[in-house]
């Protein structure tokens, strides 16, 4: 039986597709990992769709309020995020 | 029949617009209504290719440019949806002038909030979206950008923007279909750079071939 993706996985995921990042490349992220003004391929429309497809892919709303430097400051905060996101 | 496209003109109220067509004397035609913005980029090349892909069948197209978009003589901060609407109108007709078919509607996201305003033979309709739908990323990108004035990079006036908002797919008299298609991953309008899926293209032009030859035969 295949096991189920945690919210890690599905955010690597989401960040391969929507950046073009490598699997590899993503693989390697920790919670430590810059994101927004780290990444060079993260720019504001590349950060919007990236959270319209993470609201599509784990069934979620986010509020245009709760979008901010701090929540997609590393691979850990956008993780924590999305977590508290599903627990609702 | 020949593989490239050529480009011209279609009167519409507003003006003059360019589209580029790819010929058919078939009496098959389709209309393309390609999505809005930044998606309109990221779909460009899907597109032609799949136009390019039933002309092979013997299919022709039309892929216009609305006031304001591409190559319009017209700023697209001045204009408004109702122009965007007024234009599908007057190029279906045209179309259905020069060609002597009504040609079937392929609409792609934003397009399908446009389809009900051509005269068509047939819609098809693939990954629909409400006009709010696809603003919300571009609000969002401005808003992360710290942006005035524009939305995600495009003069839209808040005419226009509002009229978007509201917008949402309409229900049409006549044979509508929308297709089932799915891309793989994230969409190519999600993302970041835009890409080109062979596959989805391959699958969107037979879907589409398929729908309206089985329109034409009734």
């Amino acid at each position: 039986m295949a096991e189920e993706l945690t919210v890690e996985d599905k955010i690597r995921a989401l960040i391969s597709d929507v950046l073009a990042i490598s699997r590899d490349r993503t693989a390697t992220f920790n919670s430590d990992t810059p994101l927004f003004g780290e990444l060079p391929e993260l720019d504001s429309l590349a950060v919007a769709s990236l959270l319209t497809e993470m609201e599509d892919r784990l069934t979620i709303y986010i509020e245009d309020e709760e979008v901010d430097a701090d929540m997609l400051a590393t691979f850990g905060t956008l993780v924590a995020f999305a977590e508290r996101k599903i627990r609702g | 029949m020949t593989d490239d496209p050529e480009t011209g003109c279609y009167p519409s109220r507003s003006g003059d617009e360019q589209y580029i067509r790819f010929y058919s004397k078939n009496d098959l035609q389709i209309l393309f209504i390609e999505p809005f913005f930044e998606e309109r980029n990221f779909l460009r090349h899907t597109v032609v290719e799949i136009a390019r892909a039933i002309s092979r069948q013997g299919i022709g197209s039309f892929i216009p440019d609305w006031p304001g978009t591409g190559e319009s003589p017209l700023a697209l901060a001045d204009v408004s949806f109702g122009d965007w609407r007024n234009a599908v109108r007057d190029a279906s007709r045209w179309v259905h002038g020069i060609t002597g078919h009504l040609p079937h509607i392929a609409a792609l996201r934003g397009g399908t909030l446009l389809d009900d305003a051509a005269i068509g033979a047939s819609r098809w309709r693939f990954a629909t979206a409400t006009g709010a739908e696809i603003l919300r990323p571009m609000r969002r990108a401005a808003s992360l950008s710290g942006e005035e004035g524009t939305l995600a990079g495009y003069p839209i006036s808040s005419q226009m923007i509002a009229e978007i908002e509201d917008a949402t797919p309409q229900a049409v008299v006549g044979a509508i279909h929308e297709c089932p298609v799915l891309s793989q991953g994230a969409p190519l309008w999600r993302r970041a750079e835009p890409g080109e899926d062979h596959q989805l293209v391959a699958a969107l032009a037979d879907d589409l071939a398929q729908w309206v030859q089985a329109c034409a035969q009734g």
